[in-house]
């Protein structure tokens, strides 16, 4: 195959090339002729391509991710914002977390297995690339009907795949949720989160600066993983010498990634790095306009020294390979040895592969002959920018018209209790142990707490106990019922559930994920998610530090509903003092902050009951939310309350029997005075969490309460085997056990 | 190399070997009863990473093993038929390779019958 040089572009400017194949639009292709002066050589046409891609430029999500960046809350403890591979947050005693949740969803689709675990392996890698040690993994997961076989197949793979990964790692798995819905059917979502801690010294940027500085590949040998298009490269206009490649799912191997991250590690602490990326999507050709792009400008690559796995693959196919467990790093010429050193020690490949340079253009050569030229920041930073059309869908109004508040409801005591235990058996609402408890929960021995918890905490200094608290959650059907809402709701029960458990939320990250950003409709369900991400962000003081966005979550017409993951990072000063949600101890006191209205839109009830979703989703109160989160951290430290447990999906019910079941002892519930007993327990207003207060605390608590003005109304008591509800029924702790954990074993087992 | 024999099997020696030819015996069917067994050998398909062949290849040199450049792992999978292999048989088979024993996006499977 003639080698296409630069050399050789600029001498046939008319020969044809496949961009339409590689997904670039004809303006696109002309701006990058534009930006050369020339027509672009097959390895940087791949190059363009795929970082000019929605995956990777963000092309159509630019415009709406900007309002985080416009309406970030001033916050002392940010230490690096958006832009860098992961947020990093100021927790205290010199310490810096670095947090950020990503999504893998069409791989694990193909490849449940290696979707999932390539997941995790990408966004361990991006907390590493930080300079932070990986200490904890969390995975948001939806799936399609759970009767289908094609759900058990997805969803089998996806957790042994996390499961297998995560645990062969050592990172313990702390939260996360599993959500089950038809619209998620051919379109699972499989979203990661890693935490990572570091000292504040250690924080570590993806720039290359300083001429003449070392480029550094190390980590597993390049293979023909992940190629998809680039091999329409070799075929169509270009003499094909070879097979033709099959993009090739990627495979995780989560060993070479625990001995890349000692490595890397030891290589932090002996500070031989000026600036370090990890390679994720679209390998090389990422690392290297983005670190190029982010320093001084210019970078020199022979790309025939990468080590290989297959030999038979083109420069262009080197370039766009998606081998997992890679890294890219810039080391001053002095430390090179030192560095190759460390590598060889930890039996990990690393090989120059070139240097920094004092011009502005990312030139690769291979074999002698160069084969890109180009700015970087054109590659990287300044790919297109669409203002893609929105527009209100049609069937909106129609869907907020078709009120739940009017669904049939339980007309006695007898179908009340039936309600319950429907609830609670079905899929959405019932024990998630069965999957959960494949993941290694305790490896490092600093987790504090795990799901089912509020939120997953972890330990991360063994003297002074402080810790940080992270929970996500991401309502879909609320987000269809109103994006705007739904996304301020996610936010909300994310920042609930940390101070649930005691921590105060400093941060935020945020996976968007979302139909076709073609759909008009969609794109307006995107524009008003980040518009109500936004904007609650800024009330409640916690800015976006990082995320991710996936589109093009969609079977033919049929998006996903929109489903904005929110992740929220707390800190702990002393995790002894965490607030767990069982109800442990007979005798305590109960109490149900916030105030209850009759809001069933999007409910689980609506689901479990009637197969609907219509209506408004619950109101958001973000004034509100602040101070229960205030109330609730105040009686976490001050030992006022032993257990606490947000409410959300199933409301007030689910949240009890969850609590009784956890602490192994029921509860006698009075329904308040002039209250009905079907709104009090499964209406789904936001803002609201149940405690357990010890009766020597009762007056304390309430004084505060009463004080800072927040709805504590006593509901009952901590008692017997049985959650019984007076007036109403009473079922034993035995049969509520028996419909909370026998659904998912049944469905997956 | 091993001989199976009705009623156990021996360790062969090699003029055993040279004069022989063997019949497949099943280990679990009476002595005398004819079966079938078809082979069923998995590999992941030639592109993808291979983690534990990786991992094999790079114990050879440590323990004192030289000149293997490349080691990929697979799974041999024997299935004892009831019955004759026809064609019939060796479609069923194909299938359950297809749908069960080889993870189609990332495996090859060939099948063999060994008679």
């Amino acid at each position: 195959m003639t080698l296409d040089t630069v050399k050789n572009a600029e001498q046939t400017p008319d020969t044809a090339l496949p961009w339409a194949e590689l997904g670039l639009k004809p303006d696109e292709y002309e701006r990058i002729t534009g930006i050369l002066g020339r027509r672009p050589t097959g390895a940087e046409l791949a190059m363009y391509s795929v970082m000019w891609s929605e995956h990777c430029s963000y092309k159509s999500s630019k415009v709406h991710l900007r309002q985080f960046g416009e309406k970030a809350p001033a916050s002392s403890a940010m230490l690096v914002g958006i832009g860098e591979n992961a947020g990093v947050v100021d927790v205290g005693q010199g310490y810096a977390v670095t947090f950020k949740v990503e999504s893998h969803n069409h791989p694990s689709y193909i490849e449940p297995y290696q979707g999932a675990a390539t997941g995790v392996g990408g966004i361990v890698r991006d907390i590493l690339a930080m300079g932070a040690r990986p200490v904890a993994v969390m995975d948001p997961l939806r799936f399609g009907d759970p009767d289908e076989a094609d759900t058990k197949r997805v969803a089998h793979g996806v957790v042994a795949g996390i499961g297998g990964y995560g645990n062969c790692l050592g990172l313990p798995n702390i939260g996360g949720e599993v959500v089950f819905d038809p619209c998620y059917q051919g379109n699972p979502l499989v979203n990661a989160l890693c935490v990572g801690v570091m000292r504040h010294e250690d924080i570590h940027l993806a720039k290359a600066s300083g001429p003449g500085n070392k480029v550094i590949l190390y980590g597993a040998r390049t293979g023909g993983d992940g190629i998809g298009g680039v091999s329409v490269l070799a075929s169509e206009t270009f003499e094909s010498t070879g097979p033709t490649k099959r993009p090739a799912v990627q495979v995780g191997d989560p060993f070479q990634e625990k001995l890349l991250i000692e490595c890397t590690l030891e290589i932090f602490r002996e500070k031989l790095v000026v600036g370090i990326q990890d390679l994720g999507g679209a390998g090389l050709s990422c690392a290297t306009s983005e670190l190029a792009s982010a320093g001084t400008g210019g970078m020199r690559i022979e790309l025939d020294t990468v080590p290989l796995r297959d030999a038979t693959l083109s420069p262009e196919e080197i370039l766009m390979s998606e081998s997992q467990e890679r890294m890219c790093a810039v080391v001053e010429p002095h430390n090179v040895d030192r560095f190759l050193e460390i590598c060889e020690k930890w039996d990990v490949i690393a090989t120059v592969i070139g240097e920094v340079t004092d011009g502005d253009r990312l030139e690769i050569f291979w074999h002698g002959e160069q084969i890109v030229d180009v700015p970087p920041r054109t590659v990287a930073h300044e790919g297109p920018v669409y203002e893609r059309p929105y527009a209100r869908p049609q069937w909106q109004d129609a869907l907020q018209a078709d009120d739940a508040n009017r669904l049939p409801r339980p007309e006695n005591a007898d179908e009340l209790r039936d309600a319950v235990l429907r609830l609670v058996a079905s899929p959405n609402q019932a024990s998630k142990s069965w999957i959960t408890a494949q993941y290694d929960k305790y490896v490092l021995g600093n987790t504090v707490l795990a799901q089912p918890e509020d939120s997953g905490m972890v330990r991360i200094d063994e003297e002074t106990n402080l810790g940080v608290a992270v929970a996500t959650d991401g309502n879909g059907r609320y987000a269809k019922l109103d994006p705007y809402a739904g996304a301020q709701l996610a936010l909300a029960e994310a920042y609930r559930n940390v101070a649930a458990t005691g921590a105060r939320p400093l941060a935020v990250s945020d996976c968007l994920n979302f139909g076709s950003p073609e759909d008009p409709g969609v794109m307006w369900q995107f524009a008003e998610a980040t518009r109500g991400l936004a904007d609650a962000c800024q009330v409640l003081g916690t800015p976006v530090t990082g995320g991710n966005v996936s589109l093009y979550n969609q079977t033919g017409e049929t998006a996903i509903h929109p489903t904005p993951v929110v992740a929220v990072l707390g800190v702990i000063d002393d995790v002894t003092r965490r607030t767990p949600m069982a109800f442990a101890e007979e005798g305590q006191l109960i109490y149900l902050l916030g105030e209850t209205r009759e809001e069933f839109g999007g409910s689980a009830w609506s689901q479990v009951a009637h197969g609907h979703l219509g209506g408004l989703p619950p109101k958001v109160d973000l004034e509100r939310e602040k101070l229960l989160a205030e109330i609730l951290i105040s009686g976490s430290r001050d030992g006022m309350i032993d257990a606490a447990h947000d409410l959300s999906d199933g409301g007030l019910v689910q949240a009890l029997v969850e609590s009784c079941l956890k602490g192994g002892n029921g509860a006698r519930i009075v329904i308040p005075e002039g209250a009905d007993p079907f709104v009090a327990l499964f209406s789904e207003s936001a803002g609201r969490a149940v405690v357990s207060v010890p009766r020597s605390e009762e007056l304390r608590f309430t004084d505060m309460c009463r004080a800072r003005g927040l709805a504590a109304t006593r509901i009952g008591v901590v008692d017997g085997d049985a959650l019984e509800v007076q007036g109403q029924f009473s079922i034993t702790l035995a049969a509520l056990r028996e419909a909370y954990e026998g659904t998912i074993p049944a469905l997956l087992g | 190399m091993r001989v199976d024999f009705p009623g156990g099997y021996a360790e062969s020696t090699s003029e055993v070997a040279t004069a022989v030819t063997f019949e497949v015996t099943s280990r679990t069917t009476p002595p005398g009863v004819h079966v079938a067994r078809v082979v069923v050998d998995v590999m992941l398909k030639p592109e993808i990473l291979d983690p534990q062949g990786q991992a094999v290849q790079r114990a050879l040199p440590r323990l004192g093993f030289e000149g293997i450049s490349d080691v990929r792992q697979g799974k041999r999978f024997e299935l004892e038929v009831e019955g004759p292999v026809d064609d019939d048989a060796l479609a069923r088979i194909h299938k359950i390779a297809e749908s069960f024993l080889a993870n189609t996006v990332i495996e090859d499977f060939t099948v063999r019958v060994e008679s």
